[in-house]
């Protein structure tokens, strides 16, 4: 499961509810908190979250960007067709109202993951989705180990972690694994 | 354990999936309520091999002694077996996954399984082919024990690997279950890769527990 947790911002109850269908149908956790209105004060304390806003809230938002990213939030916007351009603004990615789902999915997904890299321990490491990769790419354990200067023994060490976090064993299963999730062509 | 005098129709009403391997063993018309050892008299098949393959494929747990069984019907069965996969389990895969590309043709997650089942089944026509044409002829030919016992370790090589990459194809496949999918083609075309995969495990464990040790045998005599 995805453990990104997430934040709308909406006065729409339509809305609060559409993004949340959305997010869950994928299995990306959400935080109960639905605003009607942002509370500022709550802003600081919101850390490594998938923030969802209207972007007629943008101003306010702006305001507190700086503590926001530091804290290591994602911002996302929801705005009307056609009504707002994310260039030069506070939003990492905006979400349009007659976006497809699919569409909406893409713009979240490369967010949640991440956000989720840094939550969950069944998760893979930087180091590990590096190895991944090279793997996936057709290396040999001698040849990742050459190319990180690491031991072979290193490299079974990452190999069996991956395998134990994802569930996958086969070579063949994680080159699929890594192409799903953007870390190698998809052609493979 | 199943024995000649059980019914054929109860054996199968308790696993279901025994009525293709009874269809690739010719029995499977005409079932009544007669019991194994009437079908097989009167089909005149091999009651005790029967028995093994039905035994086999039923109980994890069940071994039969090497000594049992004849090879060569063993082989016809295994050459059987190969041909019901080719022309029926990959296809039936395929169908799943082209209907579900007709319904979701930009769904990048059915494009990628079905280039892993490509490679897969590329893979597995390799194997099959390996062992038509380099160890069931094995039984018939004097040839020299080294070649035969290295093929024979290529053998358990290859089915380990066959053994994980359709259940990881499983997990990634439960895993991305993309939005808006038909969800019974999903659920059908999980449930045919359990099927082709408990298939591929009983196969294997046939092979490496009954042909391997029953070839080995052949090879010291």
């Amino acid at each position: 499961m995805q453990v990104a947790n997430s934040v709308i911002i909406h006065k729409s109850p339509i809305i609060q509810q559409g993004v949340k269908n959305i997010l869950l149908s994928r299995n990306i956790g959400i935080n109960d908190m639905m605003f009607t209105f942002p509370v500022t004060g709550a802003f600081s304390n919101w850390k490594g979250l998938l923030i969802l806003a209207d972007t007629q809230y943008e101003e306010l938002i702006n305001k507190y960007s700086k503590i926001l990213i530091k804290n290591g939030n994602t911002i996302l916007g929801i705005a009307l067709p056609g009504t707002f351009n994310k260039l030069g603004s506070c939003f990492d990615e905006v979400i349009y109202l007659d976006d497809d789902i699919d569409t909406i999915i893409h713009k979240i997904s490369s967010y949640v993951k991440l956000v989720s890299d840094k939550k969950s321990n069944n998760q893979l490491s930087g180091r590990e989705i590096e190895l991944l990769t090279m793997v996936a790419q057709g290396f040999s354990n001698k040849q990742i180990a050459d190319m990180l200067f690491i031991s072979i023994h290193t490299v079974i060490t990452h190999r069996k972690n991956i395998t134990s976090k994802l569930g996958i064993k086969s070579i063949s299963g994680l080159t699929l694994y890594a192409a799903l999730n953007n870390l190698v062509d998809s052609r493979f | 354990m199943i024995t000649g005098n059980d019914k054929l129709s109860d054996v199968i009403g308790r696993n279901i999936d025994l009525l293709p391997i009874i269809h690739r063993l010719g029995l499977s018309t005409n079932i009544g309520e007669r019991n194994i050892n009437e079908i097989c008299s009167q089909n005149a098949a091999d009651v005790n091999f029967i028995l093994i393959i039905l035994n086999t494929y039923s109980s994890d747990n069940y071994f039969p002694k090497p000594d049992d069984l004849e090879l060569s019907p063993l082989i016809d069965f295994l050459i059987k077996t190969h041909t019901y996969h080719k022309q029926v389990t990959i296809p039936r895969l395929y169908g799943f996954i082209h209907q579900l590309k007709q319904n979701m043709p930009n769904e990048k997650l059915l494009h990628v399984i079905e280039k892993y089942l490509n490679q897969y089944i590329k893979k597995l026509f390799q194997h099959i082919e390996f062992e038509e044409k380099d160890i069931f002829p094995l039984v018939n030919k004097k040839e020299s024990v080294d070649e035969r016992s290295v093929n024979i370790k290529k053998l358990f090589r290859q089915h380990t690997n066959v053994e994980n990459e359709i259940s990881d194809l499983k997990t990634i496949i439960i895993r991305h279950i993309p939005h808006n999918v038909n969800m019974d083609l999903i659920h059908d075309l999980l449930h045919a890769l359990s099927h082709f995969e408990k298939e591929q495990l009983d196969h294997a464990r046939f092979e490496d527990k009954i042909l391997i040790p029953k070839l080995l045998k052949l090879l010291s005599s």
